[in-house]
This record gives C-alpha cells, structure tokens and sequence, in this order.
C-alpha cells in the first residue's frame, strides 16, 4: 500500500518550490490560448443581443458577408426563437482581421419583437411580473424545503434569538483570460482547438458530439490558461462557433470573448437573499435556525446557497428558491454556494453571541463540531492578536476606527479515479511525466514536477512535465470541485514508482544486488546495505541502451482524503467620516491535507482571499431594471481587489495529515463573513449586505446615530 | 478513465446532451444527470445553451423521451 511516507523523510513533497512555469510566463513565453496565432488565422465575433427578452422576427446577414475581408457569416439562434438577456448570441463572423470583425457585426440587421422584461429578484418576484419563464410559477421555483428536529420546541429552549435578512449580489468570475478558442481543423474530419477551459477531455467530448467526429479526432490544448473559477468546462457557444468559422472557411480561426461578454454570458456567482430568525440557549447552544431565502443565476436555475453552514444546529427548517431573471445564467464559481452562506451564517453567529454576551469565538467553539478548526481557532487567534479586539464593538475612540472579526469554512475535495498519466525515464537520464490534465495556473505542473522528482530521487527542474493536450490520449478530469491535485497525485507517484522499480530490476545485476536492496537519491542510485557501490543516475540509465522505461500510474484511495476545514480572521479598519473600509490584515488559517507544494499552496491561499474580499468589500453586478442591461460590465465600473485594497496575508498551512486533498476552493469561504463582522467589531454598526461599500457604512453609521 | 471507477446504474435514461458541471470532474459521473439539483447549473450540448434545440429549458426533471430532441443513454426507456 502506498503512502507519502513522513514528512521528515521527504526532501521534496511538502517544501517551497518556485513553479516551474514561473519565468516562462513573466517573460512572455508561455503561450496561452489568446497568444496562439495559427497561420492563416481568422478573427471570429459574436454578434449579441443588447435586448433582455425578445421574439427574433429576422436575420439578414447579407450585408456583413459582403464586406471584403469577410469569409464566413453565421447565424447562432433561430429566427422563432426567443432571446433571453442581454449578451445572448445572435450571429458571428470570421474575418481576415479583428477590425474587420468587428465591423462586419455591426452590418448584420437583426429584427427582435421585444418582450417585457425582468432583471432584478424583487422585479421578478413582484405581482403581476412578466412570466419569463413558462415553467415556472411567478418566475420562481418550486422551493426546496429541508426540516431537521422540532424547531417551535427549539426556539422555546432559547434565551436569545435573532432576526435578520443578509444579502449577497451577484458577482462575476473576471477570468483574466476570457473564455476562448483558436480552432483548426487539418482536414473535415481532424479538429485541434487550443482551449482556455478547465477541462481539456471534457472540451475534446462536447466539440466530438457537436461535430458527430470520434472523440480520438478532436485534438484540445491548453498548455496555459489564465483562470477559470469553474466557468470553463466545456466549449461553450463561443468553442463550438469559432469551430464551426474555422470548418466552413477552411482556415484557424480565433475567437476570445470581449471582457463585456465575459461578464454578461460567461458564467456568475448567484445573488444570495436570506431572512433567518435563528435562537441560543443561554450556555450558548445553537438551537433553533429558520430560514427563508432566495437568489438569482439569471434565467436558469442553480442559485443554492449553504444555510445553515458550519455550525451545528439540532432544530431547523430552510426554504430556498430560485428567481429567473432575464440576465445570462450562473455557472459554477469557486466554492458554489459557499461564500454567500459563510457570509449570512458568520454574521449570524456574531449577532447571537453579542445578544448572549459571548466572546463570538467563543460562542463558535461551542457549537462548531469540526476538531480541526478548533484548533485552527486558537491559532488564528493567536496570529492576529483577538486579545487587541474591542469587547465593545465600536468603542475605539477617534474618526478611524479598527476592529476584528472570524469567519469558517468548509470544503470537499479529495480527487477521485479516473486520471491517466505516464512516466518515461529515458536513457540519457531525461523523465518525461504525461498526463491529461491542465493547470488553471495553480501549479498542478510543478506539483506534478515534484512528485516524480521526490520518487526518483531528482530535481523537479530534471522532469519534463506534458499536460493540457488530449493527444497523448491519457485522460484527466476537468479541474473542478478542488479535486484536480488528489486525482492527478496519486497517479503520478505510482507512475513513477513503477517506473524507479523497473530501472531498478534492470540495474540490480550491474551492483550485484537484491532490487528491494536499491535506493535512489541525489541522482545516485545505492545499494542500502553496502553504500560504496553507487551508480549515477546517467550512468544508470544510459545502459538502457536504445530502450526507456515507461511506466502507467494506478488510482490508490491511500493517498487521498476528502474534506478540509478553514477559519479566518481579519482586521479592518473604517473612517467613520468618509466610509472607507481599509482591510489592514487577513489570517487564513487552512486544511487542506498534504500541501504538495507549500509555496503554491500557499498562493492558492492568498488568491481566495484576494476573491473573497473582493466580494466583501468591491464586487457587485448592477443591472438597469428600465433597459434590461448590466450597467459595469467593464472592470472600470466592476471593480476587483488591486493593490490598494489587497492587505497583508498571512496564508497559514494547516496540515493535518499526509494524504492530498485540495485547496482551490475553500480558501474563499470564511473571508466575506470575517470582514463583515470585523466592520462590526470597528464601528458597532451592522451591514448585512455585500459588497461593504463605503455608502452602505455611512448609512449604516447614520441610521444608529438616527 | 475507468480505472478504480465504477459506473453508475442509472434508473432511467438521460439524454446524452444533457450537460452539469459534475459529470466533468473526477468523481463525477452521468448519475448527477437523474435528479434534479436545484443548486445546480445544466445545459445542452446541442446549443451550449440551457434551452435544448426546442427552445425548452433543460434539466434532469425537463429532458425527457417526450421531446423530439432527446437522446437516450441507460435506464430503462420511459415515456
């Protein structure tokens, strides 16, 4: 049975490694999907509609296909068919230039019948709304109930209880590479796309059944990509119509999304609206929790959120619902349903306590039933000074006021079968490590690096490490869920154990001794029971003569574990003049089992919160109820943390065992609800909706002075 | 990508175009396609759209052998 072995035994797993990539990309050599220039190539638009809700009555195309330059229009809806938001896809163009693209768009006439339309939850679940979705009864759906214990006979237990409604609005994923495509095809029946997607095998599918090709025609590559947060699995209509340009002119064709596109149709986090009426035992029990809520993922569904999270509650009742809205659909984005949930519940837990008289760290040991946070409570505690908060919120004395607050998280992980790789010791000593999978720019290639490195007894820079490319035909599940390193990594390892044991076998007669007796480390292969005889790892390998090694890796469940918990503490501080909220530190204190890499775990680490507190404090999609359109779907307008709001991280490493789980998405969670009742903390004043914006602490502030 | 996986029995059929983010990860497989979850996003590879080439919403509970475009795989057939 395999295992990581101890951690003092590893020269290399759990250490901080630089990526391998690192140089490449701040040089500008590695090439992401926007830098690949096909010969040849052609610029693809995408006309979208600008209209919320309409009936397509006509599309000409005729005068777009004949601007010269112009080699190939299409339609992408039906006229019959209905467009639903704005942003929606109406026709596309390839051209011998992007200019020329884009003027060839703006020659295509379209005739829409408009239809009324709604953009906003409360517009939505108003009476008499449009009914934008025939499905559904009053532009909802059907709530999804959950009751656990006896909630009347819960609250009748409690001391103190609470009522409160907690919002969250919809945020944008704001990949910094768009969703995009150059496709090629060799001939009508071979595709290759160069793919910015989380899922280089699940792209190479969906582009197979849409082109009805054999899966093993369709090449995808995605050596680099820059950024996904679960809005890129699959090719998407962008994918399918740059290779439906490319197929038809015969030439590659390019096709990235605008950054207005990628904020109108490539993907969302739902908007959260709860109303919570939740009670505590006078000892601090969590007791009773009841919960009504709803959220928006634009006119489809998904807009689930945890409630109640983290805590342990005996006695509940939740009731959720999604809202339709004519605005483009939610998609995955990192940690689904987490963020806003941590949120409401943080800000909850803090409000019980105070009512309760509690320290609210305190009021969270009692009821949080995970050991691991626990304990990541008392360190996290230590690490920001929780002694320094105010045991009065909002008793610092002069205009800028600081203050502290904490907040949980949870999350799954842990990987799953199904990953394909290949380990080649060659024999000039070079290591190839293959396999299907992509790297989101989490460092899944160093890690991958490292890995083979610690097995053979080299250097993560001695091995050549091929992911992102469907074409060796080793396939990888798309990079979702935190669950990319605990599939890739116990792969990888086998792979090259079975390849070290087959050099082995080979080398053993040359040092007249038993293989079970060999070692490798520092290049040098050794005899363990006689340590003068030692081969080079060139030497070695070169008496493979013409032949390498090439080794398949085997799933092992040992090597991986599922579920990681999360706490953090933040320190803000407010100027209760002006309203500027200043985030002067975050400690995030995170499980996430075996930390491959400790250097880009801990950059995993900084990135979710740098998300988390751009939901805190920046990020909210605005949409312009009277014309149906998003009115910041820039990143002037939609803003993003920067350096000026960035504050000191400190990314703490929780390691709890030796067996890889994931920290992609948790370390977004606890961040919102740590702000939120930070800026309690600081000002006595409570904001219970995201972002927390300079206005919304002036109002705040003004109401309790009111 | 079957190696240490197993496959689900699924008890009724899915349509094969029917899309959630769950089949495409590690550990994930087409069971995520029988039920309905309504924290989840669903589209249809036909349209890469969450309506189907009929211009209805697609999801678990909405594509079914009643609609023209529905294109089965497992589980016994059901009208």
């Amino acid at each position: 049975m395999a295992s990581w072995g101890e951690a003092s035994e590893s020269r290399l797993i759990g250490k901080r490694i630089p990526r391998l990539s690192g140089k490449d990309k701040v040089t500008g050599k590695a090439k992401y999907t926007f830098d690949i220039n096909r010969p040849g190539m052609l610029y693809g638009r995408i006309l979208r509609s600008e209209i919320a809700h309409a009936n397509v009555v006509a599309i000409d195309l005729s005068e777009a296909e004949a601007l010269p330059g112009v080699k190939a229009v299409i339609p992408i809806i039906e006229v019959g068919k209905k467009i639903r938001y704005q942003g929606q896809e109406i026709a596309a163009v390839a051209a011998e230039t992007d200019d020329i693209a884009k003027d060839a768009i703006r020659l295509i006439r379209v005739d829409l019948e408009e239809l009324p339309h709604v953009v906003t939850e409360a517009d939505a679940m108003a009476e008499g709304a449009p009914q934008i979705r025939d499905d559904w009864e009053g532009n909802q759906s059907n709530p999804n109930v959950r009751e656990e214990g006896d909630l009347a006979g819960g609250f009748a237990q409690a001391a103190v209880e609470v009522e409160a409604t907690y919002h969250a609005p919809v945020q944008t994923h704001v990949c910094l590479e768009t969703h995009g495509h150059v496709a090629e095809w060799e001939d009508d029946q071979n595709l290759t796309v160069w793919a910015s997607t989380q899922a280089v095998f699940g792209t190479r599918r969906d582009l197979a059944g849409s082109f009805n090709l054999p899966a093993n025609q369709v090449r995808v590559i995605t050596e680099h990509m820059g950024g996904g947060f679960g809005s890129k699995f699959g090719p998407g209509v962008e994918g399918r119509t740059a290779a439906e340009l490319a197929r038809m002119t015969g030439r590659a064709v390019k096709l990235m999304l605008t950054r207005k596109a990628e904020h109108l149709v490539a993907g969302n986090r739902p908007s959260m609206i709860q109303h919570v009426r939740a009670g505590a035992t006078s000892d601090g029990r969590l007791i009773a929790y009841d919960m009504k809520g709803y959220g928006t993922g634009g006119i489809s569904s998904g807009a689930g959120f945890q409630a109640p999270y983290v805590y342990h509650v005996p006695n509940l009742r939740t009731e959720k619902m999604n809202v339709a809205v004519n605005v483009g659909n939610q998609r995955a984005m990192r940690a689904p349903g987490h963020p806003q949930g941590a949120f409401a519940m943080d800000s909850l837990m803090d409000e019980l306590a105070e009512k309760l008289g509690m320290n609210p760290l305190e009021f969270r040991r009692i009821n949080d039933p995970n050991e691991t946070r626990q304990a990541q409570y008392t360190l996290g505690a230590q690490e920001i000074g929780w002694h320094r908060r105010n045991s009065v919120p909002g008793s610092g004395t002069g205009v800028k006021k600081r203050g502290m607050g904490v907040g949980s998280g949870l999350w799954g992980g842990g990987g799953g079968p199904g990953t394909q790789a290949r380990v080649t010791i060659n024999s000039d000593g070079s290591v190839e490590a293959v396999t299907g999978t992509q790297d989101l720019g989490t460092g899944v290639r160093t890690a991958i690096a490292i890995i083979a490195a610690e097995e053979l007894g080299l250097n993560p820079t001695d091995i050549s490490v091929k992911i992102g490319d469907s074409e060796p035909g080793l396939p990888s599940g798309g990079s979702g869920g935190s669950q990319t390193m605990a599939s890739v990594a116990p792969i990888i390892k086998t792979a090259a154990a079975a390849a070290k044991q087959k050099l082995f076998e080979h080398i053993a007669p040359q040092l007249e001794a038993p293989v079970e007796d060999l070692r490798v480390g520092n290049h040098t292969i050794y005899v363990v029971s006689d340590r003068t005889k030692t081969i080079k790892w060139g030497q070695a390998t070169g008496l493979l003569g013409m032949e390498s090694i090439t080794e398949s890796g085997q799933w092992d469940e040992e090597l991986r574990q599922g579920g990681v918990a999360g706490t953090q503490f933040a320190e803000v501080e407010i100027d209760t003049e002006t309203g500027e909220l200043r985030v002067i530190k975050i400690v995030a204190v995170q499980d996430c089992g075996l930390a491959i890499n400790r250097l880009t775990t801990e950059s995993q680490i900084n990135g979710g919160v740098i998300m988390g507190l751009g939901q805190a404090i920046l990020e909210e999609r605005f949409m312009d109820a009277q014309t149906g359109r998003m009115l910041n779907a820039n990143l002037e307008d939609y803003k993003v943390p920067g350096t000026f709001e960035i504050p000191e991280i400190k990314s703490i490493v929780f390691d709890t065992h030796r067996k890889v789980t994931g920290v992609g998405e948790p370390p977004c969670i606890p961040t919102p609800g740590a702000i939120a009742n930070a800026v309690y903390n600081a000002i006595g004043v409570r904001v219970r909706e995201l972002p927390i914006t300079p206005d919304r602490i002036l109002n705040a502030l003004a109401e309790k002075k009111a | 990508m079957l190696e240490g996986k197993t496959l689900p029995i699924l008890n009724r059929p899915i349509c094969q175009n029917l899309r959630t983010k769950a089949i495409y990860i590690p550990g994930g497989n087409l069971q995520n396609l029988v039920e309905n979850n309504p924290g989840s996003h669903y589209w249809c590879n036909c349209t890469m759209q969450v309506v189907g080439p009929d211009d209805q919403f697609v999801s678990p509970d909405a594509c079914k052998q009643s609609r023209a475009c529905f294109n089965p795989v497992g589980g016994k057939p059901v009208v």
